[in-house]
């Protein structure tokens, strides 16, 4: 059984793969524990970015247990074959600059910032192409939640490569050692350049870095002090970037390796250091399980869940699978106040309705923009804290972009004006656009729904609602919200056969329908 | 059926009693939908239905050939194909004068709607288009801010209970610029106003009732679940409510130009005022709606003149002109002068020199406009030193920021160091109170 939303995976050979694998994970559900279809879609949607009835059926076979592991354990791909070609970091020899006339240095620098934004667009699209198509749904879910929180942007770091090398590492460590991602992190050229510790020296320090990591990357606030703070940042003196190569440098000139007290710990110490005496604390592994609990489950992290959670992370040496196995696994995990109850984010809005629908991804420029319309820039976050997400998603503004959007990756985006609109604030002129760019995507076309309809047995109306609203919203309506459904479908029908190929447009816009229910909204 | 608030008011229906989970913003829309009219939508709109619009002129203005120094040999030295004609250009005194096709603009001036301040920019100015705008619309030189100035100023007039409403700012964008977004508030933004509906309703009508049905709220539903689909079948209802007003308020798809009738002053209305004065016109509708906006935001481009400068500045003066011209009629003919102010900024000016291609390169201090009842006509500040250039570039004798900050203390009445950051050289041209 693959979770990849295959192009051509033909629609049988996908049952018998179903089949297949439920008869030899032995499906029985955990005796302890509930399981059930919406159980599974529930952890699916969470985990991962949702997926097909077939996918969720899967899973829900194997019990709580076995769907959890089975998502944790999909092997990784080696040799990341997935890789992007990626220009080399460029950035110009400052003296030679100097002796250009101004209005060539100019040009040169538009010129290598028109790259820069071409290159950045190229790999939003990956990106958003990866998680619509990968079959390791929950790392890439992990990577989305280590870019927002150990956050870095494009408008500070001005570099796309070293944010593209960034997500890289986020993927490698994405389910491996906490301890490991964060000592990587400390020395990642784009987390530097976006904190300003590559200025942080020993004559000045600078203490963004120092202040974000304690504040929001590890402890939160109130269990550091402003010392700590100072101490911190001393200890990341040197910790620079190669400004010609965009690689990781450590300069001894530059650091200060006084004597140091973080945390009331006293020494020589060095930024790696720091982290070790961090994660020695009870409250660094509180601090991430919160996070990812805000992440994954909702808003409030029961105190006791999150003790529990937290002790078992430490005892695993800040292993992230244990604790996600954990998590996942906990009876909180499937509470009443946790099904259904928070907004999707822009992108499991986006990716979810592609891997919900199967559908192929063709217009990744359209959808890049559409996760921008709808307040999630990749690689932009809007602020060091990432995004805030919840209810915050949600306002008069966003409203109509995400049913919109969502609208659009269903209808097609044909019409659409071409080209990547400019990653950066709007500006009516054109002027500086866009001729190195990588070519603008084809238009979306419009689903084409009958494929999935087929061999299900749908012969009513309300059948066809029914299995598109199961698909969609993995939970049941009140019944005058389905009778609308129902009733709209009914009235656009041609002919008695709902999944006869002259009502494709009727079947699309039923979809485009529920997609446009605020339940749709919510994850 | 089309859902107004008068539909709603007519039936007894409210948003009260939304409970303790609907955002504030939800419940003064509750509130406001009590009171349907005019006086309602002036509390709304901070008390003082006072209205700032605000135009960007995207790509770098060439400002010397805007307002030119036209008497001056080293202007004439520096451009000698592109310096404008003496006996061409609309004198606004015995140094300055603005482009000859700016006949709008020099019309304002005339009326005393118009004050100039010469030479704004910063420190270090920044030559890309990028940063210098981001710079602008951050008010923020050192490029550390993430948020727009006029965002920053919603966030703070948000009265801590909840998030502004998004109607509070409109801008006729694509996107929603910089300028306007702060760490909580985001503005609606669209290119036409058709473009705030749910789009296959548009080219499928009959599924518009559907959704409609399918997005008002349907009774308080239990536990957590049941509050989040409550709060989002409001928003949903409210979102709907806004943009038929929005949409109502501007005229439904946006018409371009005008009818052919000439207006005050003989100026023909046809054809000069193009999409910039179908953005202007959208606003003076909206603006006499009247909707609770409080600030607006249109952009212009085409202005990065690198070559062949003539025939292109001729034509944006034009339209630049013309566009404002009418927007000021429109605003006197429906009464709302006194409640407008209108700003313009563009990320930099040009060089002095005229380059090789008939054109001029990105530079950087240039004159800003502001026009409206309570400006201070006329020109203001010390126009840069053609002799006292910086790498070829005028220098700002103006910190945009302070022009800024008159608009946000004089005309919004907002605090405008908590917004800015800082304190600047207080500027004298818009009148207080």
């Amino acid at each position: 059984m693959t979770l990849h939303c295959s192009r051509a995976t033909p629609r049988s050979a996908m049952t018998i793969l179903c089949g297949l694998a439920a008869l030899a994970a032995g499906g029985r559900p955990g005796a302890a524990e509930e399981w059930s279809r919406p159980a599974a879609a529930h952890l699916l949607r969470r985990a991962g970015f949702g997926g097909t009835p077939e996918q969720i059926g899967f899973l829900a076979g194997l019990g709580r247990t076995g769907a959890v592991d089975y998502l944790l354990d999909i092997p990784t791909d080696a040799a990341g074959a997935d890789r992007l070609p990626i220009a080399a970091f460029e950035e110009p020899d400052p003296q030679e600059m100097r002796m250009l006339p101004e209005a060539e240095r100019q040009r040169l620098q538009m010129d290598r910032r028109r790259r820069d934004l071409a290159q950045l667009q190229r790999i939003r699209r990956q990106w958003v192409d990866r998680m619509i198509t990968t079959p390791r749904p929950l790392e890439e879910k992990m990577v989305l939640f280590w870019h927002g929180h150990l956050t870095s942007g494009h408008r500070e770091v001005r570099s796309s490569k070293l944010l593209y090398e960034q997500n890289e590492l986020f993927r490698r460590y994405a389910l491996g050692n906490y301890r490991t991602l964060l000592l990587e992190v400390c020395a990642d050229p784009a987390m530097l350049l976006y904190l300003n510790n590559a200025q942080n020296v020993r004559t000045a320090p600078n203490e963004n870095f120092a202040r974000e990591l304690l504040e929001l990357f590890t402890l939160g606030p109130g269990h550091y002090s402003e010392a700590d703070i100072k101490e911190t940042a001393r200890a990341f003196t040197g910790w620079g970037v190669d400004r010609r190569t965009g690689t990781f440098r450590f300069r001894p000139r530059l650091h200060d390796d006084g004597v140091k007290t973080v945390l009331g710990v006293r020494g020589r110490l060095n930024g790696g250091d720091v982290v070790d005496i961090i994660l020695s604390r009870p409250r660094a592994a509180e601090h991430l399980v919160e996070r990812l609990w805000r992440f994954f489950a909702s808003d409030d992290p029961p105190r006791a869940v999150v003790r529990r959670l937290a002790a078992g992370f430490r005892r695993g040496r800040y292993e992230l699978k244990p604790l996600l196995r954990a998590m996942f696994r906990s009876d909180a995990f499937y509470a009443e106040s946790v099904l259904h109850a928070r907004v999707k984010s822009p992108v499991e809005l986006l990716v979810g309705s592609m891997r919900a629908l199967e559908i192929p991804p063709v217009d990744t420029d359209a959808f890049v923009l559409g996760l921008r319309l709808m307040g999630q820039d990749l690689f932009q976050p809007p602020t060091v804290k990432g995004w805030d997400g919840g209810m915050d998603w949600i306002n008069t503004a966003t409203l109509f972009n995400r049913y919109n959007v969502t609208a659009r990756l269903i209808g097609g985006t044909g019409g659409r004006r071409r080209g990547p609109a400019a990653p950066m604030s709007g500006a009516a002129g054109d002027d500086w656009a866009m001729d190195s760019n990588p070519p603008p995507s084809e238009p979306q076309p419009p689903f084409d729904p009958l494929p999935m309809l087929r061999g299900r047995g749908l012969r009513r109306a309300e059948d066809v609602v029914d299995h598109c609203v199961w698909r969609l919203l993995g939970r049941s309506l009140p019944p005058e919200r389905r009778e609308v459904l129902i009733d709209a479908f009914r009235r656009d029908l041609r002919g008695p056969d709902p999944t006869a190929p002259q009502n494709a447009g009727a079947v699309r816009r039923l979809l485009m329908l529920i997609v446009a229910m605020p339940e749709y909204q919510l994850s | 059926m089309i859902w107004t608030r008068r539909w709603f008011l007519n039936r007894g229906l409210t948003l009260l009693g939304a409970g303790a989970t609907a955002p504030r913003f939800i419940d003064r829309t509750a509130t406001a939908l009590a009171e349907e009219s005019g006086p309602g939508a002036r509390r709304r709109n901070g008390g003082d239905h006072r209205v700032l619009v605000v135009l960007q002129l995207a790509g770098g203005n060439d400002g010397l050939n805007t307002v030119a120094p036209f008497r001056s040999d080293d202007y004439r030295r520096a451009r000698p194909t592109l310096a404008l004609p003496a006996d061409r250009v609309l004198r606004l005194d015995d140094e300055f004068a603005l482009h000859p096709e700016a006949a709008g603009l020099k019309r304002l001036y005339d009326d005393g709607l118009l004050a100039v301040v010469h030479g704004a920019g910063y420190p270090n100015p920044n030559r890309s288009h990028f940063i210098s705008t981001d710079v602008w619309e951050t008010a923020d030189p050192s490029q550390r801010s993430h948020q727009g100035w006029l965002g920053r100023y919603f966030d703070c007039t948000c009265d801590g209970r909840g998030r502004t409403d998004p109607r509070a700012a409109v801008a006729l964008t694509g996107e929603a610029p910089l300028s306007l977004v702060g760490a909580q508030f985001d503005p609606v933004s669209f290119r036409r106003p058709d473009q705030l509906t749910w789009y296959p309703g548009r080219v499928h009508p009959a599924m518009q009732e559907a959704y409609g049905r399918l997005n008002e709220p349907a009774g308080e539903q239990p536990g957590r679940a049941g509050a989040a689909l409550s709060f989002l079948q409001r928003t949903a209802l409210d979102a709907r409510l806004s943009a038929h007003e929005i949409q109502e308020a501007a005229g439904g798809a946006g018409r371009r130009g005008r009818d052919g009738a000439s207006g005050p002053g003989g100026f023909p209305r046809n054809g000069t005022t193009g999409l910039l004065g179908a953005q202007l016109g959208m606003i003076a509708r909206m603006i006499a709606a009247p909707l609770p906006t409080r600030v607006y935001y249109a952009s212009l481009g085409g202005f990065d003149t690198h070559a062949n400068q003539t025939g292109t500045h001729d034509r944006l003066m034009r339209e630049l002109g013309g566009a404002l011209a009418e927007f000021f009629d429109d605003l006197r003919r429906t009464g709302q002068l006194d409640r407008v102010l209108l700003m313009t900024f563009s990320e930099f000016g040009r060089r002095v020199e005229q380059n090789a291609s008939g054109g001029t390169d990105h530079g950087a201090a240039a004159p800003m406009f502001l026009l409206g009842r309570a400006v201070r006509p006329g020109l203001h500040g010390a126009h840069p030193d053609l002799r006292r250039l910086d790498a070829g570039d005028l220098r700002w004798t103006v910190d945009f920021r302070s022009v800024y900050q008159g608009v946000l203390t004089d005309w919004l009445r907002a605090d405008s160091r908590r917004v800015l950051g800082g304190v600047f050289p207080r500027l004298n041209v818009i009148r207080p109170g």
